[in-house]
């Protein structure tokens, strides 16, 4: 064995156990999950589940619905309850009167909709478990357009891949690829409350 | 070889460990530290735990929250009805500055070491396809090579003096020469139901926790008998993980922690045959 590798071999158990012992003192590990290294390592993960769960769940699976009995009666609020902020506060004294949908991005119709043009069009109801990332479920009856309508009317351009949500608050906006929406899988997991309902 | 102590002893190395075993073992430790620690960050978001599909918030089965007491808050754990102050250790920590935070779990247990729910997921599902992959080599291995046949199956006999074995464990008495070479029949069951049971049960329900996966395959939710039933298995079977490796350091401490160190490292175990026996 050469002196280099000899290096490299003791510079590699070095780093692992600095590693794993900082793992260990999870307490102090602020650092490691920093790390970019670290960050692209994890990174794989998330590609290879989210290819994986491609590959296992069929397109058309949908959530399981449920009974009217077994609806929440406490839904607990997803993030706040109110939205601070101005702008939003004299929408909802108007009751969302003038507020639009925007669609837009890699469409071929960018689209603007009010709450009457959503309303006018084909609606669904569903009673699905909302299962939050923090760990709890909760079972609530959804009524709206399926998004797959609204993606249709404006016509998704083959180049897209992720359709990103921007709501009233400013920090959740999550984002999902159009291969979930574009399924009747996404139509039926991701319809759009209506705003009669209390907004979460 | 004689040994030094008693001479009327002499020493046996046996090679115990398959480089198969050995390799499988360490790997799994590293993952389920890291998902142990990372799942305890997610068990934070939302200290508490549910039966059926969805969160009755008003009566969990399990809780870790903070409760006015007087003037005072201070952490309440509440397990099936039964409360009690854990402030300090799980529901609420008073900082020096006379400062509290509400969390679970202490931080210096978790994964990160601080309130950081994306992270500790990444950590989580990461290491639990580390975990599974290394989980399905080790099973692969144990069928095609027989470790599972001959090293882990408790025959027949063994079974009917399972008695003797628990009443020798009891007394720290272990098996010596011969009888050392094999895992004894405590070992065998517990083993068993930690590779077979316990961690297939982790998988599945964490399975089930999964919105898609639920979608393409609801009977996830029928086993468990919905998801939040699946996430308070999962966490109660990662207790069951952690009393069992609890219970294998203080048993590798008690018979030998070098010995036994070596045996999972080089494969060579050394056991004590006395004059005679051989």
């Amino acid at each position: 064995m050469s002196a280099k590798a000899k290096l490299d071999r003791r510079g590699f158990l070095t780093r692992s156990l600095a590693v794993a012992s900082t793992a260990l003192l999870g307490g102090c590990d602020g650092e490691l999950s920093e790390q970019p290294w670290v960050k692209r390592i994890l990174d794989k993960a998330e590609t290879l589940t989210r290819v994986t769960q491609r590959a296992l769940i069929p397109a058309d699976a949908l959530a399981r619905e449920y009974s009217d009995a077994d609806i929440s009666k406490d839904f607990k609020a997803n993030g706040s309850t109110g939205v601070d902020d101005d702008e939003y506060r004299a929408l909802a004294a108007n009751g969302f009167a003038d507020w639009k949908l925007t669609v837009g991005g890699l469409v071929e119709t960018p689209l603007e909709l009010t709450l009457a043009d959503l309303r006018a069009m084909p609606a669904r109801t569903q009673i699905t478990r909302h299962d939050c990332v923090e760990g709890w479920s909760c079972i609530g009856k959804w009524t709206g357009v399926p998004l797959k309508a609204l993606l249709d009317k404006a016509g998704l351009k083959p180049s897209a891949r992720y359709i990103v949500f921007y709501c009233a608050e400013i920090s959740p906006r999550p984002a999902m690829t159009t291969a979930n929406i574009t399924s009747p899988w996404g139509s039926r997991t991701r319809s759009i409350p209506r705003p009669s309902l209390p907004m979460r | 070889m004689a040994d030094a102590d008693s001479p009327n002893e002499k020493r046996e190395i046996v090679y115990r460990h398959s480089g198969a075993v050995r390799i499988t073992h360490w790997a799994n430790v590293v993952a389920m530290l890291v998902l142990l620690m990372s799942g305890l960050q997610i068990f934070n978001a939302h200290p508490a735990l549910y039966l059926g599909s969805k969160s009755n918030f008003d009566d969990p089965l399990m809780s870790m929250r903070p409760m006015k007491h007087g003037e005072q808050v201070v952490g309440v754990t509440t397990i099936a009805g039964w409360s009690i102050d854990t402030t300090g250790i799980f529901g609420v920590a008073y900082m020096a500055d006379g400062d509290y935070q509400v969390r679970g779990f202490p931080w210096s247990v978790t994964l990160p070491g601080h309130r950081d729910l994306a992270t500790g997921r990444r950590w989580h599902f990461f290491f639990a396809w580390l975990f599974v992959i290394n989980g399905i080599a080790y099973l692969i291995y144990s069928l095609v090579s027989g470790h599972l046949r001959r090293d882990l199956a408790p025959g027949t006999s063994e079974l009917k003096h399972i008695g003797a074995a628990i009443w020798e464990h009891i007394r720290l008495k272990f098996p010596q020469g011969e009888e050392a070479k094999r895992y004894n029949v405590l070992q065998k069951l517990a083993y068993l139901l930690v590779a077979l049971i316990l961690l297939p049960l982790m998988l599945l329900t964490g399975l089930a926790m999964s919105p898609g996966m639920d979608a393409g395959y609801p009977f996830l939710l029928d086993m468990f008998g919905g998801r939040q039933s699946a996430r308070t298995i999962h966490f109660i079977a990662a207790g069951g993980i952690v009393l069992f490796v609890v219970v294998h350091l203080v048993m590798v401490l008690i018979t030998g922690v070098w010995n036994n160190l070596r045996s999972m490292i080089t494969g060579r175990y050394v056991i004590k045959v006395p004059e005679g026996q051989s």
